[in-house]
């Protein structure tokens, strides 16, 4: 037959339990990228003598090279870093294994931050300098400023971007089962295998990734209305990226 | 091109977890594998360019589509690209891979042999010109409307107006994210080699294989630094077209 | 020289211009005044086509009548081709000169060659005092600069008028001095000038004509002075008590 539906609806079901990973590896990642970028951003931006160097060459190097080439290399050399780790600090730990999830935490989160760091760079770029003048001459220090004044108004900006930044980051987490993981697209692939209904298998997956896509996209927008709603601006994004349809 | 085979990254996975127990990590290796891997950035170029112009065409018929007055074009192309954004490349590259022989084999066509290139490059052509659509829709929307009106006070034909005075600024206009969208384009293509392309990947796994899983980091290393490099260069060359196409520098104390 | 007849624009529910009429002679330098949203960008922009009015016709010097909802495109260029037009906002050609700007329309729509064609734009900027710029781009230029480009590219091909739309509103204060002076210098010659405008000082010194539009009707037409010192109308005189400087009252 054309459509192997009954497979449809059966790999639907068991795909369930593929979508925590999924969430886990994006919720992770942004949950440590969001500070790490931001800081990284700050740094960058301050230029301290080697740490802004050391930081331009990881954030070009994380968005110059393919995802999937950043997953291999991870993949393949934190086993021997770790085994390394342990031996130095004397650990007696198998390290074949670790659960590959692991990895793919560590390349997501490597990754993201990078992403973050030039998407925090651009929204502080559109904070006038007078604010943290303003801020200074009024008595806060710089890291007050940053955290009542700088930041929250870098958010406005940065949410147009950040929304984007996730649905990439949901997207490349399709490449996971290349370390072994089971998500969604390792629990389709594997059932789609058995019985070679890949084309049910893959439409099945486009679906899947549809749907958690859209999630995330209506979850900013209410993030973005409530930001909104508090603190009473007009809706601009002045310099922020535009929101595709 | 390679003949169909069986999807790479099944080979990869029995080898690679064995790799760590066999062979030493050889640091010269990453720069004795490149050359290897070089000639097959041509495909790769190959496939990048074809996307870029096929994507930039496609895309450009959505973008005035969205432009446009008609309801219903404008609302499919949205829809389209609304779609196509959230749709990974990987899942796409193997619907095509599959489904298009699949949907032609309806109508009795058999495409089952077609070499994977065409199957990479509907994937491609198709997630880059929802890409592109926006790129050329808030362009050409950055545009001041105002041009259009004073070229009309002057004379200027609608086509004359667009040819020597819109579109060159669209160029100017588009011109950072442009090299952006290209980056992520030559990005995206690593992914080919999971329909068996073989590509810069597909020869880098090829050469995994045959070393029977050993230096698989060096060469992994060897192609992060192959693609570093390339987008480096892609950066280069914009902020270098920028520079030549700006048309008159902001020089300080000019209003 | 230029007579419209009948004008009425709507946007939507809202009608911007209600059945103008007037005429403007050679020579003329015209001031409209009006409160916003009383029509006067609406109607300098009807009588170049870049709106499209729902009624009424046009007449330019000696030929035919042309219907501003029926014209055709040859109609429309042949209005054009006689009238120039300055913008608020300058809209000069990002990407062109300010010698390229004055050129353009010359070498493509009036098929003027290339050598003559910057022979008058030089002409034409050297008369607003840009000669020696006229390799620069718009954004290598001040906002005064860049409006004085907009009046050489207006008049580089010799219209029979020039329709000047609030061409200082968008400037500086210090900038609008230098643009005033060039449209001064333009009017000394004689050249026919319809311009909407909120410098009073434009009108008092340079005008010989001041036409007050309120809500899409003209409501009074004299000579700047005589508006000024007495106003016909109430509408008329409530406008200006807003806008002129409070010794008014006692010139003339």
């Amino acid at each position: 037959m054309f459509f192997n539906v009954s497979f449809f609806l059966q790999t639907a079901y068991d795909v369930l339990s593929g979508i925590p990973i999924t969430v886990l590896v994006v919720l992770f990642s942004l949950a440590v990228a969001f500070p790490l970028g931001l800081l990284l951003a700050i740094v960058r931006e301050k230029k301290v003598r080697f740490f802004s160097a050391a930081a331009s060459l990881y954030v070009s190097f994380m968005r110059g090279t393919p995802m999937i080439v950043q997953i291999y290399v991870v993949y393949n050399s934190m086993p021997m870093i770790l085994s390394a780790f342990f031996e130095q600090a004397g650990i007696k730990a198998d390290v074949f294994g670790i659960n590959p999830l692991l990895y793919a935490l560590i390349v997501f989160a490597l990754n993201t931050t990078a992403v973050l760091c030039e998407v925090f760079r651009s929204a502080l770029s559109t904070v006038d300098a007078g604010q943290m003048e303003a801020a200074l001459t009024n008595g806060l220090t710089e890291v007050q400023a940053y955290r009542r004044i700088i930041i929250p108004q870098m958010m406005v900006s940065a949410s147009a971007n950040l929304c984007n930044a996730s649905i990439e980051l949901l997207k490349n987490t399709s490449l996971v089962f290349y370390m072994t993981v089971m998500d969604i697209m390792g629990i389709i692939k594997t059932k789609a295998a058995l019985g070679y209904n890949y084309f049910e298998g893959y439409t099945l997956a486009f679906l899947v990734y549809l749907v958690l896509c859209y999630m995330v996209q209506g979850i900013f927008r209410t993030i973005e209305n409530r930001m909104k709603r508090k603190s009473g601006r007009l809706n601009s994004s002045p310099g922020g990226a535009k929101r595709h349809a | 091109m390679c003949r169909k085979a069986v999807p790479a990254f099944i080979i990869s996975d029995e080898r690679e977890s064995g790799e760590l127990t066999m062979g030493q990590f050889d640091f010269f290796y990453i720069f004795k594998v490149i050359p290897v891997l070089l000639p097959y950035l041509g495909v790769t170029a190959l496939i990048a360019v074809l996307t870029l112009l096929l994507g930039l065409g496609f895309g450009g018929l959505l973008a005035w589509a969205k432009l446009g007055k008609n309801k219903i074009a404008k609302g499919l192309a949205n829809g389209y690209t609304s779609v196509l954004r959230c749709t990974p490349s990987i899942i796409l590259l193997f619907l095509c891979y599959y489904g298009i022989p699949k949907i032609f084999g309806q109508f009795g066509i058999n495409l089952n042999d077609i070499d994977q290139i065409y199957s990479v490059l509907v994937a491609f052509v198709l997630l880059y010109s929802a890409i592109m659509s926006e790129l050329i829709r808030s362009t050409y929307e950055a545009i001041d409307k105002g041009q259009f009106d004073a070229a009309a006070t002057v004379g200027l034909t609608s086509w004359q107006t667009l040819r020597r005075i819109i579109l060159p600024q669209c160029f100017y206009i588009a011109l950072p994210n442009l090299g952006n969208s290209i980056i992520t384009l030559l990005k995206e293509s690593s992914l080919a080699f999971t329909i068996g392309l073989v590509d810069i990947m597909g020869k880098a796994k090829l050469v995994i294989s045959l070393n029977y899983g050993n230096h698989a980091l060096e060469i992994y290393l060897a192609l992060s630094i192959v693609y570093w490099v390339l987008t480096l260069l892609i950066a280069k060359g914009t902020k270098m077209l920028e520079n030549s196409f700006r048309m008159g520098r902001r020089t300080a104390g000019n209003c | 020289m230029l007579n419209i007849k009948g004008i009425r624009k709507s946007f939507g529910e809202n009608e911007v211009l209600k059945e103008l009429s007037f005429q403007i002679q050679k020579g003329d330098v015209t001031v409209i005044l009006g409160p916003s949203g009383s029509g006067k960008t609406t109607l300098l922009r009807c009588i170049d086509f870049l709106e499209k009015a729902d009624e009424g016709s046009i007449c330019v010097g000696d030929s035919p009548e042309i219907h501003f909802n029926r014209a055709t495109k040859k109609e429309i260029w042949s209005v054009r081709k006689r009238i120039g037009f300055v913008f608020q906002n300058y809209n000069l050609f990002n990407n062109k000169t300010a010698l390229e700007n004055v050129t353009e329309g010359l070498i493509l729509a009036r098929r003027i060659p290339k050598p003559d064609a910057e022979k008058i734009g030089k002409e034409s900027l050297a008369k607003v005092g840009l000669g020696d710029r006229y390799d620069f781009y718009p954004n290598q230029l001040s906002g005064g600069q860049q409006q004085r480009v907009g009046i050489a590219r207006a008049m580089a091909a010799k219209p029979d008028v020039i329709l000047f739309d609030e061409p200082t509103s968008a400037l500086d204060p210090e900038l609008t001095g230098e643009v005033l002076d060039v449209m001064k210098k333009l009017a000394q010659e004689g050249i026919t000038m319809l311009v909407v405008t909120h410098e009073m000082s434009f009108a008092q010194d340079v005008a010989n004509r001041a036409i007050f539009m309120d809500k899409g009707v003209i409501v009074e037409d004299a000579p700047p002075a005589k508006m000024f010192s007495s106003p016909k109308e109430e509408r008329t005189r409530q406008f200006l008590r807003r806008i002129l400087p409070g010794d008014f009252d006692y010139s003339i």
